[in-house]
C-alpha cells in the first residue's frame, strides 16, 4: 500500500489554511464536493492536460507514461490486463467498470499489441498488404468502448486506468450537534501522500476562487508551482 | 541469424530502444524490405568477386534450395511444362539467381538442366534435340523446361538466392554474415527515409504528407 494521509488529515489541513486566513468555515458538504473534483483535475494533469497542448505538437509538460514519476502516481489504478470479450459482429469491446483511460492493449497468447490508431487511418490499416490485419490487429476509440479490427479477434487483453474512489469525509454529530469524523462512513484516498498534497492545493485553489479569497488561491499556487 | 531476430536488431537500432506500442514499423513492413537487402548484399557479392577474383560468382551462403514445386502443363509452348518458383530470385548475371533446377519423381532426382537465355529459347526450337537433356528458361516467376517427357509426375527442385523462407519469421536468413552490413546500411537508407516523413497528423482534407 502507498503511504498516503487520510481523508480527516486532508480535511484538517484544508480547515486550518482557510480558518487561518479567516476566510469562513468549511463544510462537510463542501469539502466533498471540491475535493471530488481536485483529484479528477489532478488526474487531468497526469493523464495529459489537454490545455497544454501546443499547435503542431498535441504533447502536454506531463503526459501519462511520459516518465516512471508520472506512472508512479497513477499506479493506484493501473489495473492490470484485463481479459475483455470482442462482440464478432460489431468488433466492440465495452469499457471495463470504473475505466478512465487506456494503458495498453494485447491479443493472442504471446500479448501482441492492439495498436491504437484514428479513424481516417482505418482504410490504410484495414486494406494493408504488407501488414494484414488479421496479423496487425488495431483499434478505434468510440464513446461505448473500443472498436477492434479484426471484428473476430475474440477476446483483448486491456490494462487501463480506473476512476479512482471518491474522497468522503464521513461524520456523525457528537451530543452538541458537532460534526466528528467517522472512519466508517468515509472514503479515504488512494493516491500517494505526495499526489494527496496536489489535490488539496487543486481543492484550496478552488475554494479561493469561491470564498474569492485571493491569499487562498495564492497559496495554492505557490503549491502548485514553485513547489512548497 | 534468424529472420525474426535480424528484424528486431533492426528495429532497435531506428528506435533507439525496444519500439513502442505506438511504432509504425513492423515485423511485416521490414520482412517486406529484406528481399530487397538481400539483393542488393548478393550484387555487392557479385561485384566484389568480379574485382577480387576477375571471375563473377555469388557465394554459396545466399543460396537456398527449394524443393516440391508442382508442375503443370504449359499451353504457350509444344512439349513445354511449368512450375512458379516461391519468389523472383535476383536478377544477378544471366543466371546467378536461379542457380540450379532439377527435376524429382519415383525416389531419383535428375541431372541438372541447362539454362536458356530468352534468345536462345527461340534458337533452341529449331535445332535438333539433345539427347537425355532438359532446358529451361526463367521467365519472372515461371520456370518453363522443354522436353518430351511428361513432367506432370515430377516436382521440380531449385536452388536460387532468396534469403530463404520469407513467409516464416522463425526461418533462418540465408546470408553470410559478412553481407549483414550491407543489408543494414540499405534497410538504414530506405527506412531511415520513411521515419524522416512528417505524418499527416490532421485528418482534413489536406494532403499535408
Amino acid at each position: 500500500m502507498p503511504e498516503t494521509i487520510t481523508v480527516d488529515e486532508m480535511y484538517q489541513i484544508e480547515r486550518l489554511v482557510i480558518n487561518n486566513n479567516q476566510n469562513g468555515n468549511l463544510t462537510k458538504d463542501k469539502f466533498n464536493l471540491i475535493n471530488e473534483q481536485a483529484q479528477y483535475d489532478y488526474m487531468e494533469f497526469l493523464l495529459g492536460d489537454l490545455r497544454r497542448y501546443q499547435f503542431g505538437r498535441p504533447i502536454p509538460p506531463a503526459a501519462w507514461g511520459m516518465t516512471a514519476r508520472i506512472r508512479q502516481s497513477l499506479t493506484p489504478f493501473i489495473q492490470p490486463p484485463t481479459s475483455v470479450t470482442v462482440d464478432p459482429a460489431t468488433g466492440i469491446a465495452p469499457f471495463p467498470p470504473g475505466y478512465q483511460m487506456w494503458d495498453a492493449m494485447y491479443w493472442s497468447i504471446y500479448r501482441k499489441r492492439v495498436k491504437f490508431i484514428q479513424q481516417e487511418r482505418l482504410d490504410s490499416h484495414l486494406n494493408s498488404t504488407i501488414n494484414p490485419i488479421s496479423r496487425n490487429p488495431v483499434f478505434l476509440s468510440i464513446y461505448t468502448g473500443f472498436e477492434v479490427y479484426p471484428n473476430d479477434i475474440g477476446a483483448i487483453r486491456l490494462s487501463y486506468i480506473r476512476n479512482p474512489r471518491p474522497i468522503i469525509w464521513g461524520s456523525t454529530p457528537d451530543i452538541y450537534g458537532r460534526q466528528v469524523y467517522n472512519p466508517a462512513l468515509s472514503s479515504q484516498p488512494e493516491w500517494f501522500r505526495e499526489d494527496v498534497i496536489q489535490i488539496m492545493a487543486r481543492a484550496l485553489r478552488m475554494m479561493g476562487v469561491s470564498l474569492q479569497a485571493a491569499q487562498v488561491s495564492q497559496y495554492a499556487d505557490q503549491i502548485k508551482n514553485v513547489g512548497q | 541469424m534468424q529472420r525474426k531476430a535480424f528484424i528486431e536488431r533492426f528495429l532497435i537500432q531506428i528506435y533507439g530502444g525496444l519500439p513502442s506500442d505506438d511504432a509504425e514499423m513492423t515485423y511485416d513492413l521490414i520482412n517486406s524490405w529484406l528481399p530487397d537487402a538481400v539483393a542488393a548484399a548478393a550484387k555487392q557479392c557479385y561485384k566484389e568477386s568480379i574485382q577480387l577474383d576477375g571471375v563473377g560468382y555469388v557465394n554459396n551462403g545466399f543460396y537456398s534450395t527449394f524443393s516440391g514445386l508442382a508442375i503443370s502443363a504449359d499451353s504457350t509452348d509444344n512439349l513445354c511444362w511449368k512450375f512458379e518458383l516461391p519468389e523472383i530470385p535476383p536478377g544477378i548475371g544471366e543466371s546467378m539467381g536461379l542457380a540450379e533446377v532439377r527435376f524429382y519423381g519415383d525416389g531419383f532426382t535428375s541431372f541438372p538442366t541447362i539454362p536458356l537465355s530468352v534468345n536462345q529459347w527461340g534458337y533452341f526450337d529449331s535445332m535438333r534435340p539433345i539427347a537425355n537433356k532438359i532446358m529451361y528458361m526463367q521467365e519472372g516467376k515461371t520456370v518453363r523446361a522443354k522436353t518430351s517427357l511428361i513432367l506432370t509426375s515430377y516436382t521440380a527442385t531449385v536452388k536460387m538466392i532468396s534469403g530463404g523462407d520469407s513467409t516464416n519469421l522463425d526461418s533462418e536468413l540465408v546470408v553470410p554474415p559478412d553481407y549483414f552490413p550491407i543489408m543494414q546500411e540499405y534497410l538504414k537508407v530506405q527506412l531511415g527515409f520513411e521515419k524522416a516523413q512528417k505524418p499527416d497528423i490532421t485528418s482534413d482534407g489536406v494532403d499535408m504528407a
